[in-house]
């Protein structure tokens, strides 16, 4: 019994330190190069480029002057393993937001040393603020949604970024709330495409639907819907 | 680990030491070939990176120190067991990948021969040669870059009371890690050449 529960513990232990096993790799370094564009094949610099599993950063670049970038990275022992340019995508950012995903699994990346990007472009990114509010002292409900494309683009890849495939690019999202006498206002923000158009639909007292185009010229836009 | 490999060498050295004892010898022990004398030194010591590498360009490096046992034979001839470390801020990631600080440590053993140009005063010439290992921080997460140092150069003794000395040393030292990364990278990220400033104190037995 008393052998039993020592084999047990000492099991446990096993398990824990197991558990307890770094998931980065010792010994290696990987270097990611590239260049960064926008639509126009100008160089965008000073743009974060990051390399990251899971919730670990592993390194981080910054594009120079001609928008080229080379950095040093760490590896890890997980499988997942990402590449993003512009990776905060921040709502002051000026441009989208791409990344590159490796769909193999990190035994098959044992060999790869060095992550050419090629030229990546970026397209210029532009925000809505969006206001909507009663001006009248009726007791409306406003059923409203906003469709617009997200300034976001997703790339698989196998073992090199440069034949990386489109796995999910600008896609569309939608935003939509229901405007009631408790609450007659609202206000958001969307982040999307310079040069695209959101979309602004809407019903009061559940009547028929109405539909406003929002073209998005500039990088700061603003509109705003009284009902 | 290396810590208790450590102190197993400082055991074996202690042994050598004993069997080079002569009962009745204790005094006297300096320049007596028959005996062998024991110093225990520690040092703080300054690695001055020297080549282009992701060490000189990435990382800010911290005084660090060193511990070591060391058995005279022969009045002239050294040999030692010891465990030298620094610390490195890393201040660019673009160059070291993404981790915070790095913790810099060798195990090693030196070999040497002195000579008393003047009384009191000692001049050793040693080589060194040990593991290495760079451990690397960030948060909660490891992960270490490894391989061996050697080193060349000379160190001043002073004995100032009996059976204390102070020393100062510049040695010539190159690490050989053992980082996978692209052919075109190794000199950058494999070979870090150092020139190790230390000044310390050493107890004579």
């Amino acid at each position: 019994m008393r052998r039993r529960y020592v084999l047990l513990c000492f099991s446990a232990i096993l398990l824990i330190l197991q558990s307890c096993d770094d998931p980065l790799d010792n010994n290696r370094r990987i270097i990611v190069h590239g260049k960064v564009v926008d639509e126009n094949g100008t160089p965008i610099k000073n743009m974060d480029i990051k390399v990251s599993s899971r919730e670990i950063d592993l390194g981080s670049g910054i594009s120079t002057g001609d928008g080229s970038f080379e950095f040093a990275s760490l590896e890890t022992r997980l499988d997942d393993f990402v590449i993003t340019i512009n990776p905060e995508n921040e709502d002051d950012s000026a441009y989208s937001s791409v990344r590159f995903e490796s769909v193999v699994k990190n035994s098959l990346r044992q060999e790869i040393n060095t992550y050419a990007m090629g030229e990546i472009r970026l397209r210029r990114a532009a925000t809505l603020n969006l206001n909507v509010t009663s001006a009248s002292a009726q007791s409306d409900t406003l059923h409203w949604r906003v469709r617009y494309p997200q300034a976001f683009c997703g790339y698989t890849f196998n073992k090199t970024p440069s034949n990386a495939e489109e796995m999910l690019c600008y896609p569309e999202n939608v935003f939509q709330y229901r405007q009631t006498p408790a609450r007659p206002n609202d206000q958001i923000e969307i982040r999307s495409l310079l040069g695209e158009n959101a979309v602004f639909n809407y019903s009061i007292n559940s009547g028929a639907e109405e539909e406003i185009i929002i073209p998005l010229n500039n990088p700061q836009n603003s509109f705003t819907f009284e009902y | 680990m290396n810590i208790k490999l450590f102190f197993t060498i400082i055991c074996l050295f202690q042994g050598i030491f004993m069997l080079g004892q002569k009962p009745g010898r204790s005094t006297e022990k300096k320049l007596d070939s028959t005996v062998n004398v024991v110093a225990i030194s520690a040092k703080a010591i300054y690695a001055l990176p020297l080549n282009s590498s992701y060490v000189k360009d990435g990382l800010e490096l911290k005084v660090g120190g060193e511990l070591s046992y060391n058995i005279y034979m022969f009045d002239h001839y050294l040999i030692c067991a010891g465990y030298n470390w620094f610390k490195g801020e890393v201040i660019d990631k673009q160059v070291t990948g993404n981790y915070d600080r790095t913790n810099v440590s060798v195990l090693f053993f030196r070999t040497g021969y002195r000579l008393f140009p003047v009384e009191d005063l000692e001049l050793l010439f040693s080589f060194g040669i040990g593991t290495l290992r760079y451990m690397n921080r960030i948060d909660d997460l490891d992960a270490y870059d490894s391989g061996f140092s050697y080193w060349v150069g000379p160190q001043l003794t002073y004995t100032f009371v009996k059976g204390i000395a102070v020393t100062a040393s510049v040695d010539f030292r190159r690490d050989k890690l053992n980082i996978q990364v692209p052919r075109n990278f190794d000199a950058r990220y494999n070979k870090i050449y150092y020139a190790n400033l230390g000044m310390g104190i050493s107890f004579v037995f």
